[in-house]
């Protein structure tokens, strides 16, 4: 049996939060689904702080972090995950509207495992964010957790 | 004495003497009585008495006799003595010219014993060149019998010679032979004399002959007139007067009036005050006009009379003239020097200012007279200034050429008022003077500053600018960003909540509303094609250029196989060219031609046999492209239109598009250096050409 793990959504707009738990139903990966609303709250989840503190210990299969968002984005987000020891070999798959020349080179500068553009077209994104699920919940092996 | 005069000529009269004696002794014996002892006593008292008489009488006259005998002695000696040391050598010659006697004088001329001298031809002693001299002199002599004299060169044994002067007189011996008698005086010391001032009167004659100044000789008249005895080559050539015209002739036939009389006053001046009198005189001869420094000066003969006038002209008409031109010359450059516009300044080697004219009068404050040869140059020098201006000083008295001609210094004059000055100075050649002119440049340093002062500003204000416009573009990209992703975001929410809408609620839609809903569905992804092509555009214009030499044909399949995938269904012939290698933005230029052939592939579309050809061709400087189709073209008036942003020739329904390409394509090739166009004709095709420059390859 496939064992499915954590993905964790990191998006501030509602809707697009909505629509990709919509894409990941039609995979029956939304059950896996942890959603946060900013930077912030992305890295309160991954480090078991604030509000996570409850949270069962252990890293998510993939983060998917949307770039432009309030007080942390995408970017400083992926920054900050690489400089964390605990972190640093966490799957981290950019999920945005922006293919500017800028994102992209930041991106990869600072180590992302992919960068997907969110097609406009909803059959094209169902179809995006289901490959991108399956891959990185499903197919790819995980870094071990401790060094 | 008389032991000198033993041999038998001189002891002639001596014998003669004797004899007469004793002739007289015989005739007073005769007088004796016969018988002196038939004398009485008395008789023979008185005989011997008288014989007593007779012979103190006898004794007296003997007496008499001897000294009558010393005197002539004496007077032959005297006589000999008299010829023998005479300054002047005597000789007797033969008729045949043979030397008879000859005196120690002579002796000693002819430079020969006394004794070798007898009975030698006198022609022996006489140069080889002179001998026809003494030939005809004898011959003369002879001839005439009167005396004759005759100048000529003797010869001595040893060869040397003398200048002599022969008078000879002929006698008549007792024997009825001629003689000779000859007198032989030393000229040699006369000849030299004679020769040096022959020699003397040659030199005179010509310096006379030669010498540049006008001379002229004038003979006092007893009437007081003057009339020119010689005059020089010079006087001729200086007056255009021949010798022939002036010599022999009156002052007052060759000099006109006025001159003149001022000449005849001269000349009585100087006769008057014996001395040389000196003036000077214009008059106009043939050769033109003539100014002559003229001199005159008397030459009195033993009685005190004026018989010469010497006169001497040195023209100086071409000094007169020299004198005026420079006279002239400098008048010209005290006016230029005085009326120049800058002030200006001569400055000697110990930096007093000698010269200086009325603007540096008005720059310094000071007056000519407070600043000419009173005031150093180094008195108006800011002293921050002076110690490099003193090494210009120096060092242009050194080595002129090191000096600097120009350069600036800050000038402090009376009031203290400090001066910016642009020095212009250079030494006078041949001197150690140097000319000095300063322009006051206070007022364009003023100016200067006021440049460079604005210049900041524009500066500053460019700065701004280039800020406010890089704040600008900020905002553009922001701006971009802001429609890639927050333009794009809702439209795809549009597009995921139409597309649920018509998954889920499909059922409780009308025919109608489901149409509606197709048509959002269309709409929001047109507008996102529009937004995606919108941002392309953006970036073929902001992004970085990164060229490199390309292979333009591997560029054309990498597009052909992408366009044959796309399209599966459509025939085309494709007719490509060999392209050239350039030199440009790969990425960038596969835009380019993706643009141009997919454009190609759709308007040929309608057409069942497509044909598209691509090819260059090779241009001074560059390479020309093209892609030519036989698809449906269009009209040439919009030509202009269709490099235009979401400029479009054909409806949406016709032939797809947002109208974005070809703009693209003209960015590009614009940012490449190359142009862009068209040739088309509605249903004839199309063709579209760019340019990009030639490819030239290092060498290696």
């Amino acid at each position: 049996m496939i064992e499915f793990r954590t993905i964790l959504l990191v998006e501030d707009n509602p809707k697009d939060v909505e629509l990709t738990l919509e894409a990941l139903a039609e995979h029956n990966l939304a059950n896996h689904l942890a959603v946060v609303r900013d930077g912030v709250e992305a890295m309160e989840y991954l480090r078991c702080e604030g509000k996570y503190k409850q949270r069962k210990q252990g890293n998510p299969a993939v983060v998917l972090l949307d770039i432009k968002m309030p007080r942390m984005d995408g970017i400083e987000v992926l920054q900050a995950i690489r400089n964390d020891p605990a972190l640093k070999n966490l799957p981290v798959v950019m999920l945005t509207s922006s293919r500017e020349e800028p994102d992209l080179k930041k991106s990869y500068e600072s180590g992302v495992n992919a960068y997907v553009v969110k097609p406009v077209d909803f059959q094209d994104f169902i179809e995006a964010v289901k490959q991108v699920g399956v891959f990185w919940a499903v197919i790819n092996e995980l870094p071990p957790e401790r060094e | 004495m008389k032991n000198k005069h033993t041999d038998g000529e001189s002891a002639r009269p001596h014998s003669d003497l004797r004899r007469r004696a004793e002739v007289s002794a015989l005739a007073q014996a005769a007088q004796m009585p016969e018988k002196l002892e038939t004398l009485s006593p008395e008789a023979a008292r008185q005989f011997i008495r008288e014989l007593h008489e007779h012979q103190v009488g006898l004794a007296m006259q003997n007496e008499e006799l001897r000294r009558a005998q010393e005197e002539l002695e004496a007077s032959r000696s005297r006589y000999f003595d008299l010829y023998d040391l005479a300054p002047v050598g005597y000789l007797t010659l033969s008729e045949k010219g043979l030397i008879l006697e000859a005196n120690i004088t002579a002796v000693t001329l002819l430079g020969v014993e006394r004794k070798r001298l007898a009975k030698k031809p006198l022609t022996r002693f006489i140069l080889p060149e002179d001998q026809d001299i003494y030939y005809r002199h004898r011959k003369q002599l002879f001839d005439t019998g009167e005396p004759q004299v005759c100048e000529l060169r003797m010869l001595r044994p040893d060869a040397t010679s003398f200048w002599a002067r022969l008078e000879a007189t002929a006698t008549q011996e007792v024997g009825g032979t001629s003689l000779c008698l000859a007198v032989l005086i030393d000229i040699a010391e006369r000849k030299r004399a004679e020769e040096a001032l022959q020699e003397s009167e040659r030199r005179l004659s010509s310096i006379y002959g030669t010498v540049g100044d006008a001379i002229f000789h004038l003979a006092v008249e007893a009437d007081g007139s003057h009339r020119f005895v010689s005059v020089n080559q010079a006087f001729c050539n200086v007056t255009g007067l021949s010798e022939e015209t002036v010599v022999g002739k009156l002052v007052n036939e060759i000099i006109p009036e006025p001159s003149l009389s001022m000449v005849l006053e001269k000349y009585r001046q100087a006769i008057e005050e014996n001395s040389i009198v000196r003036w000077e005189e214009t008059s106009d001869y043939p050769t033109g006009r003539l100014i002559g420094d003229v001199s005159i000066a008397p030459v009195f003969d033993d009685e005190g009379r004026c018989t010469h006038l010497v006169g001497l002209v040195h023209d100086v008409t071409e000094n007169r003239r020299i004198a005026e031109v420079l006279h002239q010359s400098e008048e010209l450059y005290r006016t230029v020097f005085e009326n120049t516009g800058t002030a200006t300044v001569l400055i000697e080697e110990n930096t007093i200012i000698s010269l200086a004219n009325a603007e540096f009068e008005k720059l310094s404050k000071y007056s000519k007279q407070e600043i000419e040869g009173k005031k150093s140059w180094t008195e108006f020098v800011l002293k921050e200034d002076l110690d490099r201006m003193k090494v210009q000083h120096s060092l242009r008295r050194e080595k002129r050429e090191a000096a600097l001609k120009q350069y600036e210094f800050r000038f402090v004059a009376r009031d203290g008022n400090i001066h910016n000055i642009l020095l212009t100075i250079d030494l006078i050649p041949e001197t150690t003077k140097s000319i000095a002119s300063l322009l006051d440049i206070t007022e364009r340093k003023l100016a200067e500053m006021e440049i460079k002062k604005l210049n900041a500003e524009l500066e500053d204000r460019v700065l701004q600018r280039t800020a406010q416009l890089e704040a600008a573009n900020k905002e553009l990209e922001a701006f971009s960003y802001s429609v890639s992703h927050d333009l794009r975001a809702p439209l795809r929410h549009i597009s995921g909540y139409v597309d649920l809408l018509v998954k889920r609620c499909k059922s409780d839609l009308s025919e109608k509303g489901q149409h509606y809903l197709n048509s959002i569905a269309d709409s929001s992804h047109q507008m996102g094609t529009l937004i995606d092509d919108l941002l392309l555009f953006s970036r073929t214009g902001r992004a970085e250029m990164r060229q490199s030499e390309s292979d333009m044909n591997g560029l054309i399949h990498e597009v052909l196989d992408s366009l044959r995938q796309d399209n599966p269904n459509r025939a085309i012939e494709w007719v490509v060219g060999k392209l050239p290698a350039v030199f440009c933005d790969e990425a960038m230029l596969k835009l380019v031609w993706m643009n141009l052939l997919s454009n190609a592939v759709k308007f040929t579309r309608t057409r069942k046999s497509a044909r598209i050809e691509i090819g260059f061709q090779e241009e001074n400087r560059e390479l020309v492209f093209f892609v030519r189709d036989n698809g449906v073209g269009f009209d040439m008036q919009y030509a202009q239109k269709l490099f235009g942003v979401f400029q479009r020739l054909h409806s949406t329904e016709e032939f797809e598009g947002t109208g974005i390409g070809l703009a693209n394509v003209h960015r590009i090739v614009s940012r490449h250096g190359g142009r862009t166009w068209v040739e088309a004709e509605v249903d004839k095709g199309a063709t579209f050409y760019f340019t990009l420059l030639k490819y030239a390859k290092e060498e290696p």
